[in-house]
């Protein structure tokens, strides 16, 4: 355990050296004392830094500032779902963890794309693991899906009241997934968690096709007030 | 039927979960780069599968692969291969996912004519998953034979234009054939017409001409 402990406080160190950032004034000074403390006692020093952060956060000192503690933070976060999704849709277990390891090299190296006005945190890793996963399967070169924002014609994307404002939409949406009706909540979790078209969870569930359409239609438009309704 | 030139709100939910085949992931995301509306529609499914994410159960196990991983972290990047500049001998410019699985002038491909003023590529890059993708290009003004679907076919107009019973397609706008309808396009006057289709079943002719033809042609 010192070892990655030892990374922690090396990432942390080069933040509080880098002056755009506010994690130094939440620290206050760091006197060479201090930086013996945070040494032996990581946990209590990374907490309020690290721990106090949103993921988006986290992800903005990666891009900024290659920030290690960060970066750890959002693994901790993440690789048991990443994992857990990989073994969902169907991944052995050797596989779901090189899986982690590859999605999560993929937050390291691409953090500087991620923009908060487009999706939350949790929705940028997910969509990641997703293309990975189906990559992955399929041995075939990678659908390079990302490329699509960088080449549109259309034109802008319709006004920002459109948009996810996504930290908070990301909240409401959490609620609004745990309230939903169990035989909703189920379609919607078979469809994104093992990627089964309609017409194969109506097989699984021994539903006509469409009562699935319809359970997938209710929850989905729902949702979709949930993320469309004005904070 | 609704006539609607985008996928079907059951297309996009599947190509964001991910289950889709290949190729019509390739046409959805291919469509996505002419379509705002499609792209914010996407852009809420994915939130949903952002939720869904972080709502997932974890085993309580304690993660063991982050040092292993912060020891790659000073890795050199791999450069990915540029995507090729869009088609500079044709006045058509595909779309960037389209174009990563291409990679080359579109003179260059093999095409063959199936028939008389129409010609096809098929794309083998992109062929996976039981269904495939090709490209079609149509001669300006042509009338196609009668002819009916065995699987789903999706076309994204790339030139031109074409009017089907689903109705009046341009540029960027996805037809929808679901199987056994019986369809009898028609193409735009103005330009030939270039279409990415893909389907997971076969075409046939049904009129007596189009079913001599499609022997000759081995369509
Ligand atoms: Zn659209």
């Amino acid at each position: 355990m010192i070892r990655p402990v030892a990374r922690f406080v090396i990432g942390l160190m080069n933040t509080a050296t880098l002056p755009s950032y506010s994690p130094k004034a939440a620290m206050g000074p760091v006197e060479p004392a201090a930086r013996r403390y945070m040494i032996l006692s990581v946990d209590r020093i990374l907490s309020p830094v690290a721990a106090s952060l949103a993921p988006e956060g986290l992800l903005r000192l990666v891009a900024l500032q290659r920030d290690r503690a960060a970066f750890g933070t959002l693994f901790g976060l993440f690789a048991p779902k990443v994992r857990a999704y990989a073994i969902r849709m169907g991944a052995s277990n050797a596989s779901a963890e090189e899986l982690v390891q590859e999605v999560m090299l993929s937050v390291w190296r691409r953090a500087d794309t991620y923009d908060p006005d487009k999706a939350n945190a949790a929705t940028w890793i997910y969509v990641i693991a997703r293309n990975r996963l189906l990559d992955e399967f399929r041995r075939l070169p990678p659908l390079t899906v990302q490329l699509v924002m960088a080449d549109k014609e259309a034109g802008d994307d319709p006004a920002h009241e459109l948009r996810l404002d996504s930290q908070r939409a990301a909240e409401r949406l959490r609620m609004a997934l745990g309230k939903l009706p169990a035989e909703q909540s189920e379609v919607l979790r078979i469809a994104y968690y093992e990627g089964l078209s309609q017409r194969d969870m109506a097989l699984r569930l021994g539903l006509p096709l469409g009562t699935v359409k319809s359970r997938t239609r209710l929850a989905l438009d729902r949702l979709r007030d949930v993320l469309k309704a004005e904070p | 039927m609704i006539m609607s030139t985008h996928p079907t709100d059951d297309l996009l939910l599947h190509y964001v979960t991910g289950g889709l085949p290949r190729p019509f992931s390739v046409l959805v995301a291919s469509h996505l780069a002419f379509c705002a509306r499609c792209r914010v529609e996407t852009e809420r499914l994915e939130a949903v599968g952002g939720g869904l994410f972080v709502a997932l159960e974890v085993r309580g196990e304690a993660e063991s692969g982050l040092e292993a991983l912060l020891a790659r972290l000073d890795e050199p990047v791999p450069i990915e291969p540029p995507l090729p500049p869009s088609d500079a001998e044709t006045s058509v410019r595909l779309p960037a996912p389209l174009r990563a699985f291409i990679r080359k002038p579109l003179k260059s491909l093999s095409w063959h004519e199936v028939l008389r003023g129409i010609s096809i590529v098929d794309l083998a890059s992109i062929k996976a998953d039981g269904a495939r993708a090709r490209l079609v290009l149509t001669r300006r003004g042509l009338k196609v034979p009668r002819h009916i679907h065995d699987g789903t076919e999706l076309t994204l107009v790339l030139s031109g234009g074409l009017t089907a019973e689903q109705g009046h397609f341009r540029r960027g706008d996805v037809m929808v054939v679901e199987p056994s309808v019986v369809h009898r396009p028609v193409m735009d006057d103005d330009e030939d017409c270039l279409c990415l289709a893909v389907t997971d079943g076969a075409v046939r002719f049904t009129g007596l001409i189009g079913r001599a033809r499609q022997l000759l042609a081995g369509y």
